[in-house]
């Protein structure tokens, strides 16, 4: 559906029984068409730089990071991550030899320390509950909720803590 | 310091002609403190379509901030007068208003005009262009895909008829006014609500937005474009709605 932009044709009328010295312009709207359509603008920007020597100025390197834009690549980072890992889980349980009880021993046998199994397990977590969490917040902000600064701020805040802890509780377990 | 040796040039000539003259030497000394001069350093990206084999790069240039306004747009038109005249940027209203002075600086995207030159002269202020965008000269980005986005959303009220028009003036309500973000979408005077929406049905126009929330961080004009993206999806997912009950 391309709208046709119209443009105002100035048409001069005079209304000789009026008064001789006013000029009474009449503007018509007729179907003149504006020079150039968004589409073709966005086309001969594109063809143009694209074909110049010109360089892109520097995003990711130069821009000052904050706490919102952190978590928001967090989330997607353990979006990925935990992608990965259930997968690979699918896999290995298809592929690899043994079940789920045999490998339990094998991490057994291997007799590691108490605090390292601890972390272990608080890294597992971690990524699940910090994505679980900053996903209510995100469903939050689809409905509109909690989109001004200060409330970002706060609402990112208190994902982090209940990530932590909620980690901290999955690990003891 | 000047103060006492008023104080004892008093007690010594009780004189009125002197008391004259040493307050004239307190003032100078008064005025000698303060030109001492307070050198601030603009590190500006700069980059010359005319020079052959040009590669991006940082200028540093030195401003005394006793001599220079307090925007950073001061600090450009004064390096721009006095220090290099190649320097290239955009500017017009020096009010905060027409937007044209927009460019990155110490990594936030703002107008040079109503951001105040950070006074700490330990740092360096960092000025670059808006990022990822094409640069045709030092702090020049083409603007044009921009500007074409702008046109693609019809910014202009349609009504579905015209004849009506000059007749009267459309008048809003004051709540109507108050959701000036995305103001074409729920301007109830635009009855073209369905196709603005329509529009935007597919995977790029609105849905490339991932509530990173950056827009509304650095606005210099206190708006919630953020917010607003929010409210036009929400419509998106009602108005299907709205159509099949119609």
């Amino acid at each position: 559906m391309a709208a046709l932009l119209l443009r105002p044709v100035g048409r001069y009328c005079l209304h000789g029984h009026l008064s001789p010295q006013l000029c009474i312009r009449k503007i018509h709207f007729s179907a003149v068409p504006l020079g150039t359509s968004a589409k073709e603008e966005m086309e001969r920007f594109w063809n143009k730089n694209t074909g110049s020597n010109r360089p892109l100025s520097p995003h990711i390197t130069i821009y000052s990071w904050s706490l919102p834009m952190a978590m928001s690549i967090g989330h997607r980072g353990t979006g990925v991550a935990l992608s990965a890992g259930v997968s690979l889980f699918g896999l290995s349980a298809l592929l690899l030899p043994g079940n789920f009880e045999s490998h339990l021993e094998l991490v057994k046998s291997l007799s590691l320390g108490p605090v390292l199994i601890h972390s272990a397990k608080f890294a597992l977590a971690f990524p699940l509950t910090y994505h679980t969490w900053n996903g209510v917040r995100h469903l939050m902000w689809d409905l509109g909720k909690g989109l001004k600064i200060p409330q970002l701020t706060q609402s990112g805040v208190a994902v982090l803590v209940l990530s932590v802890l909620s980690s901290l509780g999955l690990a003891a377990m | 310091m000047a103060a006492a040796a008023r104080v004892s040039l008093r007690r010594r000539f009780p004189a009125a002609a002197l008391g004259g003259a040493c307050l004239q030497a307190c003032r100078g000394a008064q005025t000698a403190a303060a030109t001492a001069p307070r050198i601030k350093k603009f590190a500006i990206y700069r980059w010359d379509p005319d020079k052959t084999g040009d590669k991006p790069r940082m200028q540093t240039y030195e401003v005394d901030l006793n001599k220079c306004g307090p925007m950073v747009l001061d600090a450009l038109i004064k390096i721009k007068n006095e220090m290099d005249s190649t320097l290239t940027f955009r500017r017009s209203c020096r009010e905060g208003i027409c937007g044209s002075c927009a460019m990155n600086i110490n990594g936030g995207n703002t107008l040079a005009c109503t951001r105040r030159i950070d006074t700490n002269l330990n740092k360096v202020s960092k000025i670059y262009p808006l990022p990822h965008m094409y640069v045709i000269k030092d702090l020049v980005p083409d603007l044009s895909n921009f500007y074409a986005q702008y046109k693609s959303i019809e910014p202009y009220l349609k009504k579905k008829d015209e004849s009506q028009q000059g007749k009267q003036q459309y008048l809003q309500s004051i709540e109507d006014r108050d959701k000036l973000a995305y103001r074409w979408m729920i301007d109830s005077r635009d009855e073209f609500t369905e196709e603005r929406l329509a529009k935007l049905q597919d995977p790029f126009s609105l849905y490339r937005c991932h509530t990173i929330m950056n827009c509304t961080r650095t606005c210099p004009k206190g708006l919630n474009p953020g917010k607003a993206i929010a409210e036009i999806k929400k419509m998106m997912a009602t108005y299907k709605e709205k159509k099949a009950s119609a």
